[in-house]
């Protein structure tokens, strides 16, 4: 299966995926759509589209890094495309490592690396059918707070 | 030839997903001498040659796939 999915993603699957490596630390990330209330309406879905032959290679150039910083984290990660409603999983991402410093540094750097270098886009699809590029970010983090702070800057 | 891409808002400006252009020396001097290009720039697109990030200046050979991406704002 590629980075991009077009349906549910299987979280557990990929959960159970990375506890085979044994570990000392997972932490499992997931982007979920928020029902935003907007001066435009309420939010009902996200539809997600990408630049998908660039966005799997850019992907794995990203993993790639991963593997280069933290040779024993493992990472596994999926983006949805289409049509996404509200409360569902958009993008799980999992690290895996022998210490909890590597996951959560591994973590930091794939979702900021992917923020800036893997072309996908989303439109807001309101209660009423219409729809809009979205400009900011709808997705809530299902993770501590900690991770997006996690190494001290 | 270049094949030109374009995602998102900027192919519905562009009011196509693709396009054929004549072979131009930059992705710059590309969208320069077409003005059915000059939404491009100033909508803030960024550019990739080949499925990898390039620059405006970057060298291009006829048959180069160049496509214009607006900002990522999936996460």
């Amino acid at each position: 299966m590629g980075f991009l999915v077009a349906g549910p993603i299987d979280v557990e699957a990929l959960e159970e995926s990375a506890r085979r490596t044994e570990p000392g630390a997972v932490i499992s990330f997931q982007g979920v759509v928020r029902p935003d209330r907007t001066p435009r309406g309420d939010v009902a879905a996200l539809e997600f589209s990408a630049y998908a032959a660039m966005a799997e290679e850019e992907m794995e150039r990203v993993l790639a890094e991963v593997r280069t910083r933290w040779p024993e984290a493992h990472a596994l990660c999926h983006h949805r495309l289409g049509r996404v409603p509200v409360g569902e999983t958009s993008l799980f991402l999992v690290l895996s490592a022998p210490e909890t410093p590597q996951a959560f540094q591994a973590c930091h750097f794939t979702l900021e690396q992917m923020r800036a270098r893997v072309p996908i886009w989303k439109k807001d699809v309101f209660t009423d059918g219409s729809a809009c590029w979205s400009a900011s970010h709808r997705e809530t983090l299902l993770i501590s707070d900690s991770v997006l702070s996690y190494p001290p800057s | 030839m270049i094949r030109l891409l374009f995602f998102a808002q900027l192919a519905e400006r562009a009011g196509a997903d693709e396009m054929s252009v004549p072979h131009r020396p930059t992705p710059g001097a590309l969208v320069a001498s077409r003005v059915d290009l000059s939404f491009v720039k100033p909508a803030g697109a960024r550019v990739a040659v080949n499925r990898a990030w390039s620059h405006w200046d970057a060298p291009l050979a006829d048959g180069d796939e160049v496509a214009f991406l607006p900002p990522n704002t999936a996460l």
